[in-house]
């Protein structure tokens, strides 16, 4: 499904990303995990094509996705929320999803003409149907920039599950929540979000992630030091000792 | 029959209604614009000649005005497409200043009963007489410009609802999640600086053949930000706003008589007061939803 | 050729006067991210101060030149307080359109006080034509030049070896750090102002007394100078206005000799233009431009 192979990125002096190698399984959820600094949203930002890697391979389905465009890459299947949260503040929170859906089946130029809430498009059912998934209907036409945080962060997850990716990405979905909040988060993505579809939850949080993922890889210091079950991973002692430090 | 001054303001009102609308467009895009006042001289001249140096019919001249603004504005619209932010901002402000120095060196006379008539650089472009040739009254002309008015408008309103709407106002808010929603915004970009100059030189026609005589000074900064700052007063989240802000200042600044000569300094210290306590304008996003929701839950009732 | 390289050595004399321009407009770049087009009319008005004085109380050019600093820094000030002081911090792009709207009101200010269309200016510099071979340059020009050097050497000593030099320097990196590591970002945005403004007017009234007269029309194009220089050379540097100042200074006085005065206007859009297209960083490079990109699309 997503290989990476030997990717490396450098920024100025910092060495972000060494020769990390990774595979992601389809039908599960992966989680990326590694302490801050690690390298964790620089990889999901070159798998998105928000830049390219220095050195090294993206492939998804077999196909190398360096060079693509963001925008590219979306249409390829894939999806991201992001670490700091990125919504259309100033449209409501069902027009922040109806805008996930426009470039589906790349759109001609009389779709782009058409009206945005239609009553027979099926466009608006998708997004209604995804506001019901994260408990948000109630809230579809409230401007986005007056969301709570959690809220926020479950338009964004509705953003980004809409179109049905194959690849969905979820970058620190529980960044900033208490532990209540990110228990709620866990249930979503377990219960309605992850069946049938291949995810990978970028987090430093580990109560989110060993209740969530199936398959856990590990980065420190740009590096991949583990990948595996989680299970397995979560005891080996390189890992404990990148989240706690040397005794 | 109200007294041909009225009408006269009224008139003025709706020309510059279109630049203002121009750059509004552009605004809800995020993109800042000091050079539509480029499009709206453009416009003129282009019409202005095509009526007085070839004698076409108004129509087809505002058409042929509005088209080659259109034109021009979306090879701008390319050049400017790797930047944004002030850079943009300054790029159409070079560009409008180039428009208008090269305006003054456009001289192109043609002789109509024994006078010649034409664009002569600084000297201006004077007996643009078509309407008067044509024995269209100031009441018509006015009709014709509210006309136009009215379908830019209702265009404007069918647009916001579209898809292509979304598009510009994704764009407005953050163009790198508009990118990760599928959407590559070089073709809206582009089709958004196509709009506006159209829009702009609908206006720029239809100025040159109410004032009869133009030059390229007026085609400067200051109606640039004029028309910029309309939007920013009156309101991002409708097309009314442009709207109010062309009447706040055209209707009402310029009316009052004890502020003659004193309206730029209250206009300017205006729009610095607005931009500090409400940003996006009086008719904002957030208060558009608002009021739609209260008229909405009206008729419910 | 030697028309050509006397243009060059017109264009060095009359871009120090640019240069000096562009300092401030950088300047307030470079420590604020924020672009004040109001900076021309600033110090026209602040020019105008100047000529009142010169006319009404005495044509001492010292006591000119005073009051033109200070009627700029007032004038200053209120830009600063209304366009930038009251505005979000990052919403760098309303101060810009702010300071355009104000740019308006500051011109009908001057139309007001002073509704004359020309007024006199002291002249500073005794006027000596100094040849060498078959070149020949205007002594005040040379001065302005050797006065805008070292000028640019005084800030950038001011910024690097002095501490309200580098308090300015810590808040443009980084005004939330520097708060907290007790940096008042008031008077910081206060002192960089006021700075700004002495700058200015020390500029104006050098370009000023060496054409002895102030016309209304100095607003609007001490701003387009001042912006086009500044970036031609990359906003934010400092050496990058110079260059920018005499790049400009070369390309119109070369344009006005073999086109006129429009073409020579023209010269300096269309050079701005194309620089903001091809390479929005200027001379000096691409590293604001990129730092600025990346600071925009922070994921």
């Amino acid at each position: 499904m997503l290989e990476l192979r030997s990717v490396s990125k450098v920024f100025g002096e910092l060495s972000a990303l060494h020769q990390v190698d990774l595979w992601i399984p389809p039908g599960k959820v992966s989680g990326l995990i590694g302490p801050n600094g690690s390298g964790k949203t620089t990889l999901v930002n070159i798998i998105t094509g928000i830049y390219a890697p220095d050195t090294g391979q993206v492939l998804f389905n077999g196909v190398d996705i360096v060079g693509s465009t963001a925008d590219q890459i979306t249409r390829f299947g894939v999806a991201r929320t992001f670490q700091n949260i990125r919504v259309f503040s100033r449209m409501t929170v069902l027009e922040n999803v109806l805008a996930a859906l426009i470039s589906l089946g790349d759109p001609s130029w009389r779709v782009l003409l058409g009206f945005t809430k239609g009553a027979n498009d099926p466009r608006l059912n998708m997004a209604l149907k995804a506001l019901e998934t994260v408990d948000l209907l109630n809230e579809a036409s409230v401007v986005a920039g007056e969301l709570s945080l959690p809220l926020r962060r479950r338009l964004e997850i509705a953003r980004a599950f809409v179109r049905d990716p194959e690849l969905l990405l979820l970058d620190e979905p529980a960044g900033g929540m208490t532990p209540t909040e990110t228990a709620n988060v866990a249930n979503l993505i377990r219960n309605r979000i992850a069946p049938g579809r291949t995810c990978l939850v970028i987090e430093h949080k580990m109560d989110l992630i060993s209740d969530v993922c199936q398959h856990l890889c590990v980065l420190n210091h740009g590096e991949k030091i583990a990948e595996g079950p989680p299970d397995t991973v979560l005891e080996q002692p390189q890992v404990i000792e990148a989240y706690l430090g040397r005794d | 029959m109200p007294n041909e001054y009225v009408l006269t303001i009224i008139s003025n009102i709706g020309m510059i209604s279109l630049i203002a609308l121009s750059a509004y467009l552009l605004l809800v895009t995020g993109q800042i614009s000091f050079g539509q006042q480029a499009f709206f001289g453009i416009s003129a001249y282009a019409g202005a000649i095509a009526t007085t140096l070839w004698g076409w019919p108004f129509w087809l001249a505002l058409i042929f005005g509005s088209g080659l603004a259109a034109l021009i504005a979306g090879l701008i619209g390319v050049l400017t497409l790797r930047i944004s932010g002030m850079y943009f901002s300054i790029a159409t402000l070079a560009f409008a200043e180039m428009i208008r120095l090269l305006l003054f060196k456009l001289t192109y006379q043609v002789e109509i009963d024994g006078e010649l008539v034409g664009p002569n650089g600084a000297e201006g472009f004077g007996e643009i007489r078509w309407i008067f040739d044509h024995n269209i009254s100031v009441l018509e002309y006015t009709l014709m410009i509210y006309a136009v008015l009215l379908l830019v408008l209702f265009g404007m309103v069918l647009l916001e609802r579209s898809r292509l709407g979304m598009i510009f106002r994704m764009l407005g808010g953050d163009v790198l999640l508009t990118r990760t929603q599928g959407l590559n915004p070089v073709r809206y970009k582009i089709a958004a600086a196509i709009i506006a100059g159209f829009i702009a030189g609908l206006g720029g026609t239809f100025y040159a053949h109410s004032f009869t005589y133009i030059e390229p000074q007026i085609f400067n900064v200051m109606l640039g930000v004029h028309s910029l700052a309309y939007g920013l007063i009156g309101g991002l989240g409708t097309v009314l706003g442009p709207l109010i802000g062309v009447a706040i200042d055209i209707g009402f600044l310029e009316s009052i008589r004890i502020l003659q000569g004193y309206r730029m300094i209250v206009f300017g210290g205006l729009v610095a007061v607005m931009l500090i306590f409400m940003p996006r304008g009086i008719l904002d996003e957030a208060r558009v939803y608002w009021i739609k929701s209260v008229i909405r839950r009206w008729f419910n009732a | 050729m030697t028309d050509f390289v006397q243009n060059c050595i017109d264009g060095l004399m009359f871009g120090s006067g640019y240069a000096l321009l562009a300092l401030g407009f950088t300047f307030v770049f470079g420590v604020l991210k924020r672009l004040n087009l109001s900076f021309g009319p600033s110090i026209m008005l602040g020019a105008y101060a100047g000529t009142w004085v010169y006319l009404n109380i005495s044509d001492n050019a010292w006591l000119v030149a005073l009051a033109t600093v200070i009627a700029t820094i007032v004038v200053g000030i209120y830009v600063e307080r209304l366009c930038f002081r009251a505005i979000r911090h990052d919403a760098t792009i309303a101060s810009m359109v702010s300071s355009f709207a104000i740019w308006m009101q500051l011109e009908e200010v001057a139309m007001h006080l002073l509704p004359e269309r020309t007024y006199p200016f002291p002249a500073f510099f005794t006027t000596t034509t100094i040849e060498f071979g078959p070149f020949y340059a205007r002594s005040e020009h040379i001065t302005m030049l050797l006065l805008t050097l070292l000028l640019l050497v005084l800030l950038h000593v001011f910024l690097f070896r002095t501490r309200p030099g580098l308090a300015l320097r810590s808040v443009s990196d980084n005004p939330l750090a520097s708060a907290y590591m007790g940096i008042n970002n008031s008077n910081i945005l206060f002192l960089a102002f006021a700075l700004v403004s002495v700058l200015g007017g020390l500029a104006g009234f050098l370009i000023l007394s060496a054409d002895t007269q102030v016309t209304p029309y100095f607003g609007l194009w001490a701003t387009f100078k001042g912006l086009i220089a500044m970036m031609l050379g990359g906003m934010g540097s400092l050496p990058g206005a110079i260059l920018g100042g005499l790049l400009l200074g070369i390309v119109e006085a070369n344009a006005f000799w073999y086109g006129g005065p429009v073409i020579r206007d023209l010269s300096a859009y269309l050079l701005l233009f194309v620089m903001l297209i091809v390479r929005p960083g200027g001379l000096i490079g691409q590293k604001i431009v990129a730092e600025q990109r990346a600071a925009d699309e922070r994921v």
